[in-house]
């Protein structure tokens, strides 16, 4: 990739963001919010999205600290070269189980909904194609596709008008039941909601009005944190507390439980306008790997790795043979976003302590 | 002699030198008359033309007569020629390479003795055809006239609408043997010389014998050549030109082509007709919907038909499901080949029609169209539905203005049919994502071919899927870059 083709402006950041971060986890976050913290879970997500917003603006002060920098250079500059270099191997491992497992996820999703007799594998290879031609042009077209997930969005607050009418609100009663017991206990399933904000730390030197970074980052969590919110109102409005625990597809059977007009099974309809977005969960995480891996170890060739990188992902997503197995991956993914997450916390409260590279005049 | 065929030197003092080599180089060229002639002064001298393209009267009254009575013509005496000489065009060429070429090109050249220099005499006159309305790109409240091959007569064209000093055009020389002109025209107060810069880059570095067509040309610059989808919208109708230029676009002229191309464009100028502006802004509206859901159904109605048939038949309805499953129990094939039978034979019917005369075309239709069609369903090759489907498809790429969209959207369709067949939705959905990213990427000219969808314009929307009113387009959309963004006189 050559640089230019990288570069992306700070609005679509925003729509990256947004995609990244809705997407496989909109489909399975209700019923797993229910288990822990029964009707309650919007009030969860109000909370950890604040949070998130705070933490996010650490994350951009951070990188305003450092001239044009990413956190791969961040991590050399403050933990020295061996410690720093451990440290950013981490991360695009991280990065790298995160693309897997969302690809797994998705094609896991397909699996179950439309193609039950198609392997994963090539389902797999079907779905990335649109994924390896856009990371073949860069970063910048990934953001630019991203933007698509507005329509999406806009798709699914059209299914939520519809099905306005069904609703019963009293599931929603008595407000604040579980407590701060069940906030502190739906921790996991909402960091992974909305996990995907940290790849600003890696895409941050792409980004060309710096300026608005802030403004367009904070907008992107708040558009997720708002359109959770709407989701688990309607979603547990609708089935109740006790048949969401039930469930695993939640926001799927929703869009089945509607009677449309001409169109029976509204869910494949449903699922065929979701699937874009699930995708670009996979391809922004597939994206930003393929980035950091590129720019750890300056690779020349762009055509021959990019495939050997598909190829790579593409097996190792197909590893987990159960979805059993599949929500112990996404256990392991949450803990590890999280010390990614702390990790740049601590980099941010070490900056202070170790100047070296710091801005001069920050 | 000339034994390098090196031209490019300077005529000789020596008359029957000169002569020679022109003479030589030119031979069995029996299109180019040598009218050998003997001056008043006594001295001896050669008319060259090629016959068909000079003007054989202007250049007798005009051209010979007064140089035949001229009383005294040598090197000094050449510099008040113009005076004397009553014709427009009038130059006096030194190098037998550039003599050579004006002869060529239809100017009549003289030579004689003693003279270190030629006379050369534009009197071009040869056939060209009338202006008429383009076949391909008929309109009903637009404007019926064309371009035709002669670029001079385009130019005026052009210049007759846009009385403007702004309005320039830069010439380019390509074909290493059919020495042609590329003129490309701009407005010069809006056109951004950036993208000038580029099209001067890539037409400077065309190296080729001739470029028959605007195709050869197009294929040769586009930014993407491997890409299906046109990336320069080639036309014939001036008024389309027109509004281009007043964008800051440019347009490219190719010597001796009726079809001229216009750069940058975006995916959506492939949508528009005349007709779009020429109309009320609801109508236009109205009539620009119906293109745009018309692309859809000729992109996807049959993939989802085949999904839904092989796969998701619990979305159908179950009343039209009764009837289709009636209709489709007399067909032994899967729906994907029933498809691409019925397809194929009205391709077949489409690409036989277009370069067979008219009265043949008419009986064409009635075959394909009403005997085949009916005969399949009847035979049992095709189900009735089947047919339905695929012919509103075809019909609803007819809908597209331009040929080469056409085309396009046509192979797209072919490629989610066969997805279809395999996945299911699936099969449309990712090949839907894989056009929009492939719109994404593509570049025209360096800007972006998909907007103001992506990048996201919203300003530019209003004159994509919608037609907002006149008085609202008061803004150059952003595809050309222009230098100033506002149109009319009061805005500067």
């Amino acid at each position: 990739m050559d640089s230019r083709q990288n570069q992306i402006t700070s609005s679509q950041l925003m729509g990256f963001i947004v995609s990244i971060q809705v997407g496989t986890g909109a489909l399975t976050m209700p019923a797993e919010l229910a288990r822990v913290c029964g009707h309650d879970g919007w009030i969860s997500i109000l909370i950890y999205g604040i949070a998130i917003t705070a933490l996010i603006s650490l994350i951009i002060s951070l990188m305003n600290r450092y001239n044009n920098k990413s956190i791969f250079e961040i991590t050399k500059l403050l933990y020295g070269k061996y410690m720093g270099n451990s440290l950013n191997l981490f991360i695009v491992l991280y990065l790298w189980y995160s693309t897997c497992i969302s690809l797994r996820s998705y094609t896991n999703t397909i699996h179950i909904h439309l193609l039950r007799s198609t392997p994963t594998l090539v389902l797999c290879i079907f779905t990335i194609i649109p994924t390896y031609y856009l990371v073949w042009y860069g970063l910048k077209y990934v953001a630019r596709f991203s933007l698509a997930i507005y329509l999406s969005l806009t798709f699914c607050c059209l299914l939520f008008f519809l099905v306005f009418k069904d609703l019963r609100f009293n599931f929603l009663m008595p407000i604040g039941q579980s407590g701060i017991e069940g906030i502190k206990s739906s921790f996991s399933p909402c960091i992974f909601a909305f996990l995907g904000f940290e790849v600003i730390s890696v895409i941050y030197p792409e980004i060309t009005n710096k300026k608005k970074a802030m403004k367009y980052a904070i907008g992107a969590n708040l558009i997720t944190t708002l359109f959770c919110i709407l989701l688990l109102l309607v979603v547990t409005s609708f089935f109740g507390e006790e048949m969401l625990k039930k469930s695993l597809y939640p926001t799927i059977t929703l869009a089945r439980a509607y009677r449309a007009p001409i169109i029976e099974r509204m869910d494949i309809l449903f699922i065929a306008m979701w699937l874009p977005v699930i995708a670009m969960t996979t391809r922004g995480y597939f994206c930003v790997t393929y980035y950091s891996i590129n720019k750890l170890l300056n690779l020349k060739k762009k055509g021959v790795y990019l495939l050997v990188f598909t190829t790579i992902t593409i097996l190792l997503s197909n590893l987990p043979k159960s979805i059993s197995r599949i929500s112990n991956y996404t256990n392991v993914m949450m803990i590890a976003g999280t010390s990614f997450l702390m990790l740049l916390v601590i980099s941010y409260l070490f900056s202070f302590v170790r100047r070296k590279g710091v801005k001069p005049h920050v | 002699m000339v034994e390098d065929k090196n031209l490019n030197i300077n005529l000789f003092n020596d008359y029957e030198k000169n002569f020679s080599i022109i003479d030589d180089t030119l031979k069995d060229c029996p299109d180019i008359i040598r009218r050998k002639v003997i001056l008043n002064s006594g001295k001896k001298g050669c008319f060259f033309f090629v016959q068909g393209l000079c003007d054989i009267d202007l250049f007798q009254r005009d051209f010979m007569t007064p140089l035949l009575n001229l009383k005294k013509l040598d090197n000094d005496e050449v510099k008040y020629l113009p005076n004397k000489i009553p014709v427009a065009g009038l130059t006096f060429p030194l190098v037998i390479d550039s003599l050579i070429q004006d002869i060529l090109a239809g100017n009549a050249v003289f030579i004689c003795d003693g003279l270190t220099c030629a006379i050369s005499c534009t009197l071009k006159k040869y056939e060209k055809r009338n202006i008429k309305e383009p076949e391909g790109e008929k309109s009903i409240r637009g404007d019926h006239d064309g371009f035709i091959e002669d670029m001079a007569t385009n130019i005026a064209t052009i210049r007759r609408k846009l009385k403007t000093p702004n309005l320039k055009f830069k010439d380019f020389n390509v074909g290493a043997i059919s020495h042609q002109i590329i003129s490309v025209a701009y407005l010069d107060n809006l056109a951004s010389p950036s993208l000038l810069q580029i099209i001067a880059d890539k037409i400077n570095q065309i190296d080729t014998d001739s470029l028959i067509a605007i195709g050869y040309l197009e294929q040769i610059i586009a930014d993407h050549p491997n890409s299906i989808f046109p990336q320069y919208l080639a036309t014939e109708r001036p008024d389309k030109v027109i509004a281009g230029l007043l964008e800051g676009k440019f347009v490219i002229m190719l010597q001796e082509t009726s079809f001229v191309m216009i750069a940058p464009v975006t995916y959506h100028a492939f949508t528009q007709a005349p007709e779009d502006y020429t109309t009320h802004w609801v109508g236009a509206t109205y009539l620009r919907l119906l293109r745009t859901i018309a692309t859809l159904i000729a992109l996807f109605l049959p993939g989802i038909y085949i999904a839904l048939l092989s796969y998701h038949y619990y979305m159908i309805p179950l009343p039209l499901l009764v009837s289709l499953a009636q209709s489709r129990t007399k067909v032994p094939f899967p729906p994907v080949i029933e498809a691409f039978l019925v397809e194929f034979m009205i391709e077949m019917v489409r690409e036989a029609s277009i370069r067979l005369p008219s009265f043949i075309t008419a009986s064409i239709s009635i075959v394909g169209g009403l005997v085949i069609g009916q005969t399949a369903i009847q035979a049992g090759v095709a189900s009735d539905l089947m047919v339905i489907i695929i012919a509103a498809s075809a019909i609803a790429g007819f809908t597209m203005p331009t040929y080469d969209l056409g085309i396009s959207i046509r192979l797209v369709k072919y490629v989610v049919m066969i997805c279809a067949s395999i996945f299911g939705i699936l099969g449309v959905v990712v090949p839907m994502v894989t056009l929009v990213a492939h719109l994404l990427v593509l570049e025209s000219l360096g800007e972006p071919y998909f907007q103001p969808i992506a990048p996201f314009k919203f300003g530019d929307l209003k004159d994509t899927y919608i037609r907002a009113p006149i008085r609202y387009l008061k803004k150059r959309p952003d595809i050309a870059k222009p230098k100033d963004q506002e149109r009319g006189k009061k805005n500067g």
